[in-house]
């Protein structure tokens, strides 16, 4: 093992994948859809999430192209208007709410608190198909011509004015919906009843109670959204009368309703990113996290406030001026326990012995990006400076750097650090460091234009714009051009691992968690036998001992 | 940060007394501006230097934003429910005006100009582009046509209130509640009647609902703001002077001063 890298990889020349383990365990298709081992569900789900995130990269790259220009050259006002509404549908309830939870989370929460499985594995199978079914409808909806509310819904455009396939994308979401419910009570039952002896609520890695504050968000907050969608349904269909005004109903109502589940759900979407990052700095500091309670209880307290500041969605809609000051007052309270996480992790980094692995470097890079997003925040949520920057491009950076910049990182961070537990093979080394620096590079260019954009004043949904803009939309597209290249590297060359990456052995990276104690890939049930937890998370030196253990058995 | 982000909002959402009012309307895919004097612009706004400028918004159809980037300031254009934004133009030039709310098709073409003008060419403008009525003055043709002066009159057995003088002041409702009759109200009280009741009178007033544009509710706002005396209302057809003859008071989202029910927009 070189100074330079924890990676401690087994002699290549007699490493072997355990025959046994939970991929090999059986065969056939019929044996993966109808499984109930967490770990194939969290697999389909990686594949078919991957699939969703491309769709909607490729509906991202012909916004681009469409910007290049000032007037509308590529497609028609709406065609881009429908092929923006598609990818923030597909990208925010196909692919950021249940990246992590659904694909990591579900790898790992049952090996971290030691378990064989979720508390309740029909229904994770079951939050799979809903998933599908609901990628299908919107599938559907594009083949069929499409919709064009924006990711929004916003009524009464949604309701009264569009005679496009608002009802199959808003059941999509709907179904959708529902699945992330499922997901979420399940990590919750999980995470109460299946710890294993030892494993107290203060020994959980991190990661977990991320999770599990996302879960809460999940299973509270869901079902006002599914209730909004059926009623925007209803409205279209009988005139029902809740949100469009020519039928007596109060079209701020919807966004009040809209705003309370999907505030929340940007802590659904960035929590679980949260998680990721908590084991991956700690590992590769070789260094307990910095304030572990702290972080602990900011995950939940996140989790508290998010319901307490929807509105600040809409400051220039006419609610109160009062009300906007004490949502404002909330919205940057709601930032403290993020800086808390910021702060803390940067000290685990401070005095650690840090390594540059991919997974840290993706770590790093959401690090970095998460705060400006999080900073520019700050501007969004002061109500006076808000007037000028939202419905800008401005928004469109913002949230663009903490759900990409951010939530995104921590996903590649993520798949990185699990693959060789995951796959039983390590991923190319150099390559990938190569590929998440281009993605860093890359997602600056494409987005650090639009927040200039945005001070200037460019409204966002806007197929053609002035053209004092096109300069910065034309670094803006060069930008994704790179963005691209960073995302299909991953791709190609986490397939080409599956068959020839080098084996991983059981714990590569030298880290503390239950999950790294047992074999890659994992058996069917885990572990051999239950573990015992009789340390506390992240304690580097237990590994330690245990590895002399090993080795003086031997 | 937050102070100083919440001082600047209330500095923007609350228009100084002396403002002069335009209205705006915004309507799947254009602004419509309507002058106090009865000009009407689309997607255009023509200002002068040097005077706060109150704008009313409200949309005829989905939710639009008014935003004029340069002045740094946006407000929500929303179905059925005025609501206001001020700002006071110091440079004379060309801004762009944006809509800023997804609203469909072509969003993207909701454009328009905001032209800053001199006080002097800004008078000069007035009187070339003037339709020949005030914006008062068809509210009262709007009043008359549709026969609101059969209740609303000054005769001792008018089955309605005298509207006279009635803009800013205090209404009781029969709900017991005290209400002040701002630009909102007035909209409402035409357009929903049965939902306040003035105290002391019958539920007869019928609803106007689907049956005035959003301009004609405008006009007829108007009108009734500007009816300060029991005779017809003073405005001359050629604006000459740009300052309108109503206080321009209207402030539906400033805060009611203590003791009364605050009237949101
Ligand atoms: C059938 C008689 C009738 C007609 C026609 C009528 N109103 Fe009224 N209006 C009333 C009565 C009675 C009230 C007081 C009770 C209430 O608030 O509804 C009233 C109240 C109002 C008010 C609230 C002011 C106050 O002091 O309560 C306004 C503003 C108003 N009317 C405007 C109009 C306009 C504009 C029209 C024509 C488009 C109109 N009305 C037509 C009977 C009428
Ligand atoms: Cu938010
Ligand atoms: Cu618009």
């Amino acid at each position: 093992m070189s100074e330079a890298t924890v990676v401690s990889l087994p002699d290549q020349s007699t490493a072997r994948i355990p025959k046994m383990n939970f991929i090999t365990k059986e065969n056939g298709l019929l044996s993966w859809l109808l499984t109930g081992d967490h770990k194939r569900i969290a697999t389909l789900y990686l594949v078919s999430i991957t699939f969703f995130f491309f769709i909607g990269a490729s509906l991202a790259a012909l916004i681009r192209l469409e910007l290049l220009t000032p007037q509308t050259s590529l497609m028609a006002a709406d065609t881009y208007n429908k092929v923006f509404t598609m990818h923030g549908v597909i990208m925010v309830f196909l692919f950021l709410v249940p990246s992590v939870p659904a694909t990591i989370g579900n790898f790992v929460i049952p090996m971290m608190v030691g378990a064989k499985d979720l508390a309740l594995p029909k229904i994770n199978l079951l939050s799979w198909y809903l998933y599908v079914i609901a990628g299908i409808m919107v599938i559907y909806t594009m083949a069929a011509g499409g919709v064009d509310t924006g990711w929004t819904f916003t009524t009464p455009l949604s309701t009264h004015y569009l005679n496009t396939h608002v009802i199959t994308t808003g059941l999509a979401i709907f179904v959708a919906g529902f699945s992330s419910i499922f997901t979420g009570l399940n990590f919750i039952v999980t995470i109460h009843k299946m710890r294993c002896p030892g494993m107290t609520w203060f020994r959980l890695p991190l990661f977990v109670w991320s999770t599990y504050a996302a879960s809460l968000l999940m299973v509270l907050g869901t079902p006002v959204l599914a209730i909004t969608l059926v009623l925007v349904v209803l409205e279209r269909l009988f005139h029902i009368g809740v949100f469009d005004p020519a039928f007596g109903g109060d079209p701020l109502l919807f966004q009040h309703l809209f705003w309370f589940y999907s505030h929340p759900a940007v802590y659904i979407m960035i929590l679980p990113g949260m998680a990721v990052i908590s084991e991956v700095v700690s590992t590769f500091s070789r260094k307990r996290v910095f304030g572990y309670t702290a972080v602990a209880f900011s995950s939940v307290a996140i989790a508290i406030f998010a319901f307490f500041v929807w509105a600040h969605h809409m400051f220039i809609m006419g609610i109160s001026n009062y009300a906007s000051l004490v949502f404002s007052l909330l919205t940057m309270l709601v930032a403290v326990p993020s800086a808390i996480k910021i702060f803390n992790w940067t000290f685990t980094m401070y005095k650690g012995s840090i390594t540059f692995e991919t997974p840290m470097l993706y770590a790093i890079g959401f690090m970095g990006l998460f705060t400006i997003g999080g900073l520019t925040g700050v501007f969004l949520g002061s109500t006076g400076t808000d007037i000028h920057l939202t419905e800008t491009y401005f928004i469109v950076a913002h949230f663009h750097f903490v759900m990409v910049g951010g939530m995104l990182m921590a996903f590649l961070s993520g798949i990185h650090f699990w693959w060789p537990k995951w796959t039983g093979r390590m991923y190319p080394e150099k390559i990938s460091q190569f590929a998440a620096v281009t993605t860093f590079i890359g997602f600056n260019f494409t987005f650090f234009p639009q927040f200039i954009l945005g001070m200037l004043g460019m409204p966002r949904r806007y197929a053609a714009y002035p053209p004092e803009f096109q300069a910065l939309n034309v670094f803006s597209t060069a930008g994704a051009t790179i963005l691209g290249v960073g995302y299909m590297l991953p791709l190609l060359y986490l397939t080409w691992s599956l068959k020839f990456g080098k084996i991983a052995g059981n714990n590569p990276w030298q880290a503390t968690g239950l999950e790294w104690q047992t074999q890659s890939p994992p058996l069917t049930e885990n572990f051999v036998e239950t573990p015992i937890m009789d340390h506390e998370a992240y304690d580097y030196e237990w590994l330690e001992q245990q590895q002399q253990k090993e080795v003086a058995s031997v | 940060m937050f102070v100083w982000g919440s001082l600047l909002y209330f500095r923007i959402y609350t228009p100084p007394a002396n403002a002069m009012n335009i209205y705006v309307v915004g309507k799947q895919w254009m602004w419509k501006v309507e002058h106090p004097g009865g000009q009407h612009e689309i997607n255009a706004l023509h200002v002068p230097t040097g005077r706060p400028i109150q704008l009313t918004i409200i949309s005829q159809d989905v939710f639009h934003s008014f935003s004029i980037p340069a002045f740094r300031v946006k407000r929500e254009a929303i179905p059925g429910r005025f609501t206001s934004v001020w700002f006071q133009a110091t440079m004379p030039g060309t801004y762009h005006l944006f809509c800023t709310q997804y609203c469909g098709t072509n969003h993207s073409q909701m454009i328009g100009d905001v032209v800053v003008m001199t006080p002097d060419d800004y008078k000069k403008w007035l009187r070339e582009s003037t339709s020949g009525e005030s914006l008062a003055q068809d509210g009262e043709r709007l009043f008359a046509s549709l026969s609101c002066n059969a209740c609303h009159n000054t005769r001792p057995d008018a089955r309605g209130p005298n509207l006279a003088n009635v803009y800013n002041s205090q209404l009781t409702l029969t709900s017991g509640l005290a209400i002040t009759a701002d630009d909102a109200f007035l909209r409402e009280a035409i357009l929903n009647p049965s939902q306040h009741i003035t105290q002391g009178y019958a539920p007869i007033m019928p609803t106007y609902q689907g049956q005035i544009s959003e301009e004609g509710v405008i006009a007829l706002v108007e009108y009734i703001k500007n009816l300060n005396s029991d005779y017809r209302i003073q405005q001359t057809l050629n604006t000459t002077d740009i300052v309108p003859e109503n206080e321009g008071k209207a402030a539906p989202t400033t805060p009611a001063p203590a003791g009364q029910k605050e009237v949101k927009p």
